[in-house]
């Protein structure tokens, strides 16, 4: 964080208008995209942004110029499209740990990750709810377990097992769409 | 490719990612902000006005209404020395009495639970709802004469008591002619 953004925090933080306008300005596009990774559909992510700036401006003064305020940022949309999503959908989350399969340490059918970025982004969101949104907050977002485990409501083994059935989940996935491509060609 | 790696090559594809938001959301953001903040405004300025509106009328009625001074009034009344002694006369000079006066009950607990020269310290009330002035005058002597009775000392004297360290010292025993026990002190007498 340069000592500009700190500066214009430290305005917002005493109910600057015109910070709250160039932060936003900065950082609404990074927080966008974070929401529309999180919600089904455009207009969801909207309201996502729109909730979580409002929690930005409300508790900012509670934010440490020690942190990464990008970081802070993108745990207050993660959590509030969570609460959205939970409330629209009454989503559990719950799965039983026995059921997990073995997976696998490396990923030996991909010596290369030839996917572009699309291409990855439907695979994911191809995964099952519960694991695509453990493996969103794990890989992408860097979330911890104990994290995950709070925020979802689930057990700290719950979300352990859900990665890796994402994980699992995802390279079935790529492996049909790679099969796919070369079928093609 | 092992499972961190994978990890890793998501995230940075994914880490970075922007997309601009609609402008409708920026306005919509602002003027929830706008209507908090007026509120919040307003709140406080509320607040405000009700503790302004009543300590004036609280000052009002202070000034214009004027609560009477007198000893009818146990809130205005001076609360005052009294010794158990002295209250014997005003129980007598209340007998009769159809009102019942709380001080009395305070004087007869006094004498049960307090020896002479404790004191208690008592609120004079109306006991009589015919002439409570008569009886104020008349407590009001008793008081004054109670405490030209009353002596002042700056600290009560206590006797000396003699320090037995000195006894409990070791003496020099002489056992025997020429065996002395130690540990000892030796005096030396001039």
């Amino acid at each position: 964080m340069d000592a500009a953004d700190i500066e214009i925090i430290e305005l917002c933080k005493k109910g600057d208008p015109n910070a709250q306008r160039k932060i936003y300005a900065r950082y609404s596009p990074l927080m966008f995209a974070v929401a529309l990774r999180y919600t089904n559909a455009r207009p969801d992510a909207e309201d996502v942004l729109q909730e979580s700036w409002i929690k930005v401006f409300r508790h900012i003064k509670s934010f440490s110029e020690h942190n990464s305020f990008e970081g802070w940022l993108r745990r207050i949309v993660v959590n509030t499209a969570i609460t959205h999503y939970r409330r629209n959908q009454k989503h559990q989350f719950q799965l039983e740990i026995s059921e997990v399969h073995a997976t696998p340490n490396d990923f030996e059918a991909f010596k290369d990750l030839d996917f572009t970025k699309e291409e990855l982004a439907q695979a994911i969101e191809r995964l099952p709810k519960g694991y695509g949104m453990v493996f969103k907050m794990y890989v992408i977002d860097g979330f911890k377990h104990k994290e995950i485990a709070e925020q979802l409501g689930i057990d700290l083994n719950t979300s352990k097992s859900q990665l890796s059935r994402a994980r699992k989940y995802l390279q079935d996935v790529l492996e049909s769409m790679s099969r796919r491509a070369n079928e093609e060609h | 490719m092992k499972q961190e790696e994978f990890d890793q090559l998501i995230q940075a594809q994914f880490a970075n990612d922007v997309v601009n938001p609609p402008a409708h959301v920026e306005e919509a953001v602002f003027h929830t902000l706008s209507v908090s903040t007026r509120k919040t405004k307003y709140f406080g300025w509320f607040i405000s006005l009700v503790v302004v509106g009543f300590t004036s009328l609280a000052a009002w009625q202070l000034v214009n209404h004027p609560e009477p001074d007198d000893a009818t009034n146990p809130s205005n009344a001076v609360p005052v020395l009294l010794d158990n002694t002295a209250s014997v006369p005003i129980e007598g000079e209340l007998k009769g009495q159809s009102n019942e006066d709380a001080s009395l009950g305070l004087n007869e607990r006094s004498n049960e639970a307090m020896d002479e020269t404790e004191f208690i310290l008592a609120v004079p009330q109306s006991t009589s709802k015919e002439d409570p002035s008569a009886l104020t005058e008349g407590v009001q002597g008793r008081i004054l004469a109670t405490e030209s009775t009353l002596e002042t000392i700056s600290s009560r004297p206590v006797e000396a008591i003699e320090s037995n360290e000195l006894k409990n010292e070791p003496e020099l025993e002489k056992e025997h002619e020429e065996t002395w026990t130690l540990p000892a002190k030796v005096k030396v007498k001039h």
